[in-house]
């Protein structure tokens, strides 16, 4: 009964969210598209234009090979910084001397807008595919990186010594049965954050060191005035971010159950 | 598997000292904890430890349990000196202790699989002991979804599992509410019965020592040394009659309650003369 009368109210309240949500695109693409077609075209193209564009450079065009490039980089980069920051924040997280030799530094990296790197890296690294992962993977490292830190650092000493009593007598069987597991919650939250901001270090990356990928399709386009293509092959950036997110969030999920207490 | 010698103690404690010393805030502390506990632990005894706030009990059982080291002095398990923990030693903990991830069985499992027990076999004994305190039907649980009682129980599972020869007891029974206390005690009783364990048991609650224990060891303020031993000479099993209306209870009771009395006067009159 009592569930029968929520569900009524959650029905309700999906139409009354989803109502605002409707007429607030329809208001935005309305006047997108009433603005795109008596204004300066370059300035603003109209959504319909924007969407044709996008056909266009799906089927048959650009944008497929430019995103399958996209992905590889991402792929590549996000997966370093798993392995890197997930290693470097148990270090840091676990061990005194660790945290005292690499803290001040990777504190100061921190601390530094990527985009700052970006002159240094390019002549260090070159305009190749190296450059580029090295940008994506600076983007998504720290937040891996710090959030596996709390957890390692924050290990829950009772369950410590849970361990301890019933036979768990070396390190990397502390690691593996008490400290990993107690951060795992953590360490996810830190691979969704470091997900979604390893798609922005993707488009900086490839908008700066071009060499192909969707950032190159983007500065093509811009230095052609070809706004719709532009803004058409801006779009996919923003969907990557969602549904990778989401992805993560997801697997995260699967981690937490327990901490529902 | 123990020794068959009655006059061999389970656990000998040989003039145990422990002193804490940890500098904060440039401060050096040093608190002494215990200061030459000696004792002999029968075989299969139910052994209650008691004592003011601070008198050291639970570092006392962390020491036997090999969890923390004595400064001075050994702990000897049949004879024998021990400086680890051992499968022949299981510890239940005031706070349940239970790995929050893992299901009921895995919790239980933990203590055979850390020691390479093969996983058939281990399931296989740790379902065992699940029955043992009737929780078989929540294997796959976590510990979230158990109440208190539901998860202590689980505690006393594991501590099972490796089918020790001494419990070692921390409070076990001090963050659960009353009613179910008095139900899980009962639950104790009849598994060191049928068990035949050694049981060293710290509570604060005096009723609870008086209870349970054949004997209770009475522990003097900080720094830790033994006050006073004193025997409960009270008819097994207890859960078949009103302990509290025996006529030994009372007496005994009130001996230690003296006891505990006097110290904790002291230390609230050193506390408000602003002593630290």
């Amino acid at each position: 009964m009592a569930t029968e009368a929520s569900a009524g109210r959650r029905l309700r309240l999906r139409g009354l969210t989803a109502g605002p949500h409707l007429l607030a695109a329809l208001v935005v693409f309305g006047s997108w598209e009433l603005y795109g077609r008596v204004g300066n075209p370059v300035v603003m193209p109209p959504v319909s234009a924007v969407l044709t564009g996008l056909f266009d450079i799906t089927f048959g065009g650009p944008l497929p090979g430019a995103l399958l490039s996209s992905l590889q980089l991402l792929f590549v980069g996000f997966a370093t910084a798993l392995g890197l920051g997930t290693l470097l924040g148990i270090l840091i997280g676990r061990y005194s001397l660790a945290n005292r030799v690499f803290g001040p530094f990777l504190n100061a990296m921190y601390a530094t807008p990527d985009i700052a790197l970006l002159p240094l890296i390019l002549l260090w690294f070159g305009f190749g595919m190296t450059g580029r992962v090295v940008v994506v993977f600076l983007a998504a490292f720290f937040p891996i990186m710090i959030n596996t830190y709390s957890g390692v650092r924050d290990a829950p000493a009772d369950l410590l010594e849970v361990g301890a009593a019933f036979g768990v007598d070396s390190e990397l069987g502390r690691l593996r049965k008490v400290i990993l597991p107690a951060a795992l919650p953590l360490i996810m939250a830190g691979y969704r954050l470091g997900i979604g901001r390893a798609v922005v270090g993707m488009a900086v990356a490839e908008v700066y060191l071009r060499l192909g990928g969707l950032g190159t399709l983007i500065v093509q386009y811009g230095a052609a005035f070809r706004t719709d293509l532009l803004i058409a092959a801006i779009l996919p950036l923003p969907l990557l971010g969602i549904v990778l997110t989401k992805v993560f969030e997801r697997i995260e999920n699967h981690f937490q159950y327990w901490r529902n207490v | 598997m123990s020794s068959a010698d009655g006059r061999q103690p389970k656990i000998r404690l040989d003039d145990i000292h422990k002193t804490f010393r940890w500098t904060s805030k440039g401060k050096q502390h040093v608190v002494p904890a215990l200061e030459g506990v000696t004792f002999d632990i029968r075989p299969h005894e139910f052994l209650s430890v008691i004592g003011p706030s601070g008198c050291g009990k639970t570092t006392l059982l962390r020491i036997i349990a090999s969890l923390a080291n004595a400064d001075i002095g050994k702990v000897l398990i049949d004879g024998r000196e021990v400086t680890k923990p051992g499968p022949e030693r299981a510890m239940v903990f005031q706070a349940f202790g239970l790995f929050p991830w893992k299901t009921v069985i895995d919790n239980v499992k933990f203590p055979l699989t850390t020691r390479k027990v093969p996983d058939a076999e281990a399931t296989r004994r740790a379902r065992e002991q699940l029955r043992r305190v009737g929780l078989d039907r929540f294997e796959t649980s976590h510990p979230h979804q158990l109440s208190g009682g539901m998860q202590q129980r689980v505690g006393l599972a594991r501590a099972l599992a490796t089918e020790p020869d001494i419990l070692l007891m921390d409070e076990p029974f001090g963050a659960i509410d009353a009613q179910t206390r008095e139900y899980m005690q009962e639950e104790l009783m009849k598994i060191w019965h049928e068990t035949d364990k050694t049981v060293v048991f710290i509570t604060h609650d005096l009723d609870e020592a008086v209870l349970l224990s054949d004997r209770i060891l009475v522990l003097s303020r900080g720094p830790g040394t033994v006050r006073r031993v004193v025997d409960v000479d009270l008819p097994r099993p207890r859960w078949e009659y009103d302990v509290r209306a025996h006529p030994n209870f009372a007496p005994v009771r009130h001996e230690i309650w003296q006891l505990l009395r006097r110290d904790l006067q002291a230390q609230t009159e050193e506390e408000t003369t602003g002593g630290d």
